[in-house]
């Protein structure tokens, strides 16, 4: 404590004032800090899967509501991350087994005609030998700024590496959708130029946790994404997850029209 | 008159009640540098809104909780770092102020302290209600006195802050800020000797217009 002697107007008047100082609500630090440090292999000791997968999901629950307060710098700033638009890139232990895909909540399936007419950006979809997606899906609500273009396995296709997919590609307009990456040890995540602008590639399976615009976490599993290529056009975010190499991967992007 | 051990309900800085806890302190942080996290977690609990408040004060303003959350874990991974028997309040707390100029500085604000009048007062002692008009003039005084610490020089604020709004000690202010013993005495002697002329200063104004 300031000298007791001083008790001079100010002294007191200051100590008055601290009361009645605005400090931003404290949130539960001790669990976000825990689920960190366990989903980040901190600690030597074995951890269950399953708790381990929750401890991940809460860490980036937590983050995804920072997204309120603190700004994207900020954040990226703070967690230590690779970030392209909508994507953030986290270190993270392995991945042991894979899940099934993701269930579908707050998308609806669409025609890729009706997903340009009603999306909030203009939906790129691959070139040759892509082309057409078996499945849309387009976020609810109007004006959508997700979209998501699906292929299943076939012949010239590269093989199914997510729960009888071949290639997802995710498009995410500004700010509202989140993306969470978490490679594993194995598996890099290293910054690349797609087209000139700065992207990310990870190079093998890891999780990936998806947050909706109304910040509820839309795939409520976990799963283990394939190689995926992440970058950024026009303003949207892009997310091409096959199993591809690295020069396939940007082809397929340069060739998105 | 005012009461010396008047402090913010929110935090412990009895001097015995800290001796306690240092001991306590010093134990969990052996056992969470061996990787327990349940020990690490007591240390969370304990310092989670000390932490809070001095990321906030200190300029963090809302991005306290990141901020908070961000040097636990790096408290965490330092703690082979941390001097056993050490104090770890101190510690710990010059991790958060370091990460508090970390996130200024990346967010490309202005350092310094950050200091808003909330509605209400955090809880204190009861204390009669004072009467609507009282009232207004201790808002008014205040209000007065925020500005003029909000209008002193980075470093002022800074060691202002620390001393009366963290109630930290000279010893502590010292670490969390990085300065020596000295500095943090004279620069809180020649911070308060500038509040004191400007509030001086502003009450002469009004007896002259008066």
């Amino acid at each position: 404590m300031p000298d007791p002697a001083s008790t001079s107007p100010v002294d007191s008047e200051l100590r008055e004032l601290s009361r009645w100082l605005a400090v931003p609500p404290e949130p539960d630090v001790a669990t976000a800090v825990r689920a960190r440090l366990q989903a980040a292999g901190s600690v030597g000791r074995p951890h269950h899967r399953l708790w381990r997968a929750a401890a991940v999901l809460v860490a980036l629950m937590i983050v995804a509501a920072g997204t309120v307060v603190a700004s994207p710098q900020v954040r990226a700033a703070l967690l230590d991350v690779l970030r392209v638009g909508s994507v953030e890139v986290h270190p993270g232990p392995a991945p042991t087994a894979t899940s099934p895909p993701a269930p579908v909540v707050g998308l609806h399936a669409a025609s890729l005609t009706a997903a340009r007419e009603s999306a909030d950006f203009h939906v790129l979809v691959p070139g040759a030998p892509l082309q057409h997606p078996d499945e849309v899906l387009v976020e609810n609500g109007p004006r959508p700024t997700y979209v998501a273009l699906r292929y299943r396995a076939g012949p010239g296709r590269p093989p199914v590496s997510t729960g009888g997919l071949a290639v997802q590609v995710d498009e995410i307009a500004g700010d509202s959708t989140r993306f969470y990456e978490k490679y594993l040890d194995g598996a890099g995540a290293r910054r690349v130029r797609v087209g000139g602008a700065p992207g990310v590639w990870i190079d093998g399976p890891h999780e990936l946790i998806v947050v909706d615009r109304a910040g509820e976490v839309r795939v409520e599993q976990p799963r283990l994404a394939a190689r995926t290529l992440v970058w950024q056009r026009d303003g949207v975010t892009l997310r091409l997850e096959a199993d591809l190499t690295l020069a396939q991967a940007l082809a397929v992007a340069g060739g998105m029209r | 008159m005012w009461e010396r051990r008047r402090r913010c309900h929110c935090w412990p800085t009895s001097t015995s009640a800290r001796g306690e806890e240092q001991t306590d302190d010093a134990e969990a942080a052996a056992r969470a540098r061996d990787g327990d996290l349940d020990a690490f977690e007591l240390l969370v609990a304990r310092y989670a809104t000390v932490a809070h408040r001095t990321a906030a004060l200190l300029g963090g303003g809302d991005d306290a909780a990141d901020i908070v959350q961000e040097a636990f874990v790096k408290a965490f991974r330092g703690l082979r770092g941390f001097q056993p028997g050490a104090p770890f309040r101190p510690w710990l707390l010059k991790i958060v102020a370091n990460e508090t100029r970390n996130v200024q500085r990346s967010a490309r604000r202005r350092a310094g302290a950050y200091l808003r009048l909330a509605s209400e007062p955090g809880r204190g002692p009861a204390e009669p209600e004072p009467s609507p008009e009282l009232a207004a003039v201790a808002a008014d005084r205040r209000a007065r006195l925020l500005a003029a610490v909000r209008g002193l020089p980075e470093r002022d604020q800074l060691v202002i802050t620390c001393r009366y709004f963290l109630e930290f000690d000279e010893a502590e202010t010292a670490t969390v800020l990085g300065w020596p013993r000295g500095t943090v005495k004279s620069r809180l002697s020649r911070a308060l000797r500038r509040l004191r002329l400007q509030l001086d200063e502003e009450l002469g104004t009004e007896v002259r217009r008066a």
